[in-house]
C-alpha cells in the first residue's frame, strides 16, 4: 500500500464507516423500539418529521429504528457468507493449483458451472431444498461466492509456484504445506482483500433480493429487502418509505464497492 | 472443425455437470423430500403414492439416468401443484420472459456501445470519469429497488405506464411491449455499466497495438483509425459477454417480474418454491440453465467465427 490513498478508497471508507457506526449505535440505542407496533391510526405511515426522522410504517413502527436494527442482520449474513466462501474457496483453489491435472480440471469445471449460473437461481434452488430457518440464506450465498476466491487462490499459487523465493524456501527444506501457507498465500492477500470487500457488497445485494422475495431472512428480522417489499405495498400513499429504505441498501453497497475498487487500485 | 467438435464435447459435459449438480441438490436433501412436500401430517398412503410417482423408490444412479433420459425426450417432469407437465407450464409463460430478455439485450448494447466508445475516446477526462462513477453507482442499485423507484416515478408520478397493468401479447401487442419497456430498462442498467466498462478497456488495449501506429502513419485521422480499424477488433471480446448478459437478464427477470407483476417464468418459479413443488422447480432450473449454456456456447462459437485466432475452450 505504497500509493497515495485514492478518492474511491476515501469515499468507500467514509460510507462504510457511517454504516458500521450506525450499526454499533443500534446495538445499544435506536430512537424507538423497531418491533413495537401501534394500534393508533395516527401513528401509521407518518411522513418524516422531527419525532420520526424517516417517518413510520403501516404498523406505526419507526422506519429509522427498523433500518438501523436491520444493519446487524444484513452484516451478519454478509460477513458469515464471505468468511465461509473465502475459506472454502481458498482451500479449493490451493488444492486445484497444487495438485493440478485431473483434480484441477474437475474443481475448475465445477466452479465454472457454478459461476455461469445466475446467482439468484442457485440461491433459490438451495432455499427450496433446505428447511427454512432464520439464517438459512447464508449457506446458498456462501456457495455462490466460492468460485471467485478459488480462482484468485489458484491463480496466485500458479503465479508464485516457481518464483525464486519459493525455490529458495524449498532449498532450505520447507515443507509443501509451509510453502503454500507461509510463503505463497501472503502474496495473494491483497487481491483476496479487494474481492472480500466486493464479496460483502454482492452478498448484501443478494440477501436483500432474496429477502424481498420473502425467501431470505425470515420475520421478525427487520431485513432491508423485506422492509422494501412492505414499502412497495404502500408506494401510492407513502413513497418516501420505499425511497429511504432503498437508499440504505444503495449507500452501503456503493460504499463497499468504492472501497473494494479503491483497495484494488492501491495494490502495487 | 476440430474446434467445434471440442466445443460440442465441452458443452455436453457442462450440461451433464449442471444436471448432476441440480439432481444432487434436490436429492441430498436433509430429511425426506416427500415429507417436505406433503408436510409431517400426511398419511402414509399419500406419502407412498407420491414416492412412487416421483420415482424415489429406484436407486439414486438409476433415478438420475431416468430423469436425464426423460428430459432428452422432452419430459421435464410433472408439477405436483398444477398436475401438468413442467414443460407445458413453462411454455405458457416463457414468451413474456423471453421478450423481456431480448429487450434487455438490445437496450444494453444500444446504450453501452456509444457510451463505451465515448469513454475510451475521452479516457481520463471529465466525461469518462463521470460515466465511470455513474456506472459504479448503477451496479450498486438492487434491481428491485430500481423497479420500485420506476413504478413510483414513471408510473405514479409521470403516469407513463400503469403499475400492475400488465397486458398480454395475445390481447394487445403494442400495449404489451409498452408495459415491458420500463422493466427492461431496469434490467439493462447494471448490464450497461458492465458492458461499457469492458468495451472501454477493450478499445484502450486495442489502441496500443502496432497496427494502430501503421494506420496513423498511412495518414488516417484519429476518428478514422478508431472507426475503421480499432472498433472491429475491440468488439470481438464483447460478443462473448452476450452469454453473461443473458444469464443476468434471466436471473434478474426472476426478481423484476415480481416487482412489476409480470406473469413470466420468474413468478412461476417463486410460486413453485413457496409451495414446495420440487419437480417443477427442478425442471425449471434445468430449463433456464440449458438456455444459458446454449447461449454461452453460441456466443463462443460466434467469437471463433469472427476471429479464428482466438481459442476459447
Amino acid at each position: 500500500m505504497r500509493n497515495k490513498l485514492n478518492a474511491e478508497f476515501k469515499i468507500g471508507a467514509v460510507f462504510t464507516g457511517i454504516i458500521l457506526a450506525l450499526m454499533l449505535i443500534s446495538l445499544i440505542y435506536t430512537p424507538y423500539d423497531p418491533y413495537e407496533m401501534s394500534m393508533n391510526i395516527a401513528d401509521k405511515l407518518n411522513k418524516p418529521s422531527a419525532a420520526h426522522w424517516l417517518g413510520t410504517d403501516n404498523f406505526g413502527r419507526d422506519i429509522l429504528s427498523r433500518l438501523m436494527a436491520g444493519i446487524k442482520h444484513t452484516m451478519l449474513v454478509a460477513v458469515s457468507t464471505v468468511s465461509i466462501s473465502l475459506t472454502t474457496g481458498v482451500l479449493l483453489g490451493l488444492i486445484a493449483g497444487y495438485f493440478g491435472k485431473a483434480l484441477d480440471e474437475v474443481i475448475m469445471r465445477v466452479m465454472d458451472a457454478v459461476s455461469s449460473f445466475p446467482g439468484i437461481l442457485l440461491a433459490l434452488v438451495m432455499v427450496t431444498v433446505m428447511h427454512q430457518g432464520r439464517y438459512t440464506i447464508i449457506i446458498p450465498l456462501s456457495i455462490l461466492f466460492i468460485p471467485s476466491f478459488t480462482r484468485i487462490a489458484r491463480g496466485g499459487l500458479l503465479q508464485y509456484k516457481s518464483a525464486d523465493f519459493v525455490n529458495n524456501a524449498k532449498v532450505f527444506g520447507a515443507s509443501r504445506l509451509r510453502i503454500i501457507f507461509v510463503h505463497i498465500l501472503p502474496n495473494v492477500y491483497p487481491s483476496l482483500l479487494s474481492s472480500l470487500v466486493l464479496g460483502l457488497s454482492n452478498a448484501i445485494m443478494a440477501e436483500s433480493g432474496m429477502s424481498y422475495l420473502g425467501l431470505g431472512l425470515q420475520p421478525p428480522i427487520p431485513s432491508w429487502g423485506r422492509i422494501l417489499s412492505e414499502a412497495q405495498a404502500q408506494l401510492f400513499i407513502a413513497p418516501w418509505y420505499a425511497v429511504v429504505s432503498g437508499l440504505f441498501i444503495i449507500f452501503t453497497v456503493v460504499g463497499l464497492n468504492f472501497l473494494g475498487e479503491g483497495i484494488r487500485k492501491l495494490l502495487p | 472443425m476440430k474446434y467445434f467438435a471440442k466445443k460440442l464435447t465441452i458443452t455436453v459435459a457442462t450440461v451433464l455437470i449442471v444436471t448432476l449438480l441440480i439432481f444432487l441438490a434436490f436429492n441430498i436433501v436433509p430429511g425426506d423430500p416427500v415429507r417436505m412436500i406433503l408436510g409431517t401430517e400426511a398419511s402414509q398412503e399419500r406419502v407412498d403414492m407420491l414416492r412412487e410417482q416421483l420415482g424415489l423408490n429406484a436407486s439414486m444412479p438409476s433415478q438420475y439416468i431416468n430423469w436425464v433420459g426423460g428430459m432428452l425426450t422432452g419430459n421435464f417432469g410433472t408439477s405436483i401443484k398444477y398436475q401438468k407437465p413442467v414443460l407445458e407450464l413453462i411454455g405458457q409463460r416463457v414468451g413474456v420472459t423471453f421478450t423481456l430478455a431480448v429487450m434487455t439485450l438490445i437496450l444494453t448494447f444500444a446504450v453501452a456501445i456509444p457510451l463505451g466508445i465515448y469513454s475510451a475516446r475521452k479516457r481520463g477526462k471529465f466525461g469518462d470519469k463521470a460515466i465511470s462513477t455513474v456506472a459504479m453507482v448503477a451496479i450498486s442499485i438492487p434491481g428491485f429497488y430500481l423497479g420500485i423507484f420506476f413504478i413510483w416515478f414513471f408510473g405514479l408520478k409521470l403516469k407513463l405506464f400503469m403499475p400492475g397493468g400488465y397486458v398480454s401479447y395475445r390481447t394487445d401487442i403494442s400495449a404489451f411491449l409498452k408495459f415491458l419497456i420500463f422493466p427492461s430498462i431496469v434490467m439493462a442498467i447494471p448490464n450497461i455499466a458492465v458492458v461499457l466498462k469492458y468495451l472501454r478497456t477493450s478499445i484502450i488495449e486495442e489502441l496500443k497495438r502496432e497496427y494502430v501506429k501503421t494506420a496513423y502513419i498511412k495518414g488516417n485521422t484519429a476518428k478514422g483509425v478508431l472507426y475503421k480499424h480499432v472498433l472491429k477488433n475491440a468488439f470481438v471480446p464483447i460478443i462473448s459477454l452476450i452469454g453473461m448478459i443473458t444469464a443476468n437478464a434471466l436471473g434478474g427477470s426472476i426478481i423484476v417480474e415480481q416487482v412489476f407483476g409480470i406473469p413470466g417464468i420468474g413468478g412461476l418459479l417463486i410460486g413453485s418454491i413457496t409451495s414446495r413443488d420440487f419437480p417443477m422447480v427442478q425442471g425449471m432450473v434445468v430449463f433456464i440453465s440449458l438456455i444459458i449454456i446454449i447461449v454461452n456456447t453460441l456466443a463462443d462459437v460466434a467469437v471463433q467465427l469472427v476471429d479464428p485466432r482466438i481459442k476459447i475452450t
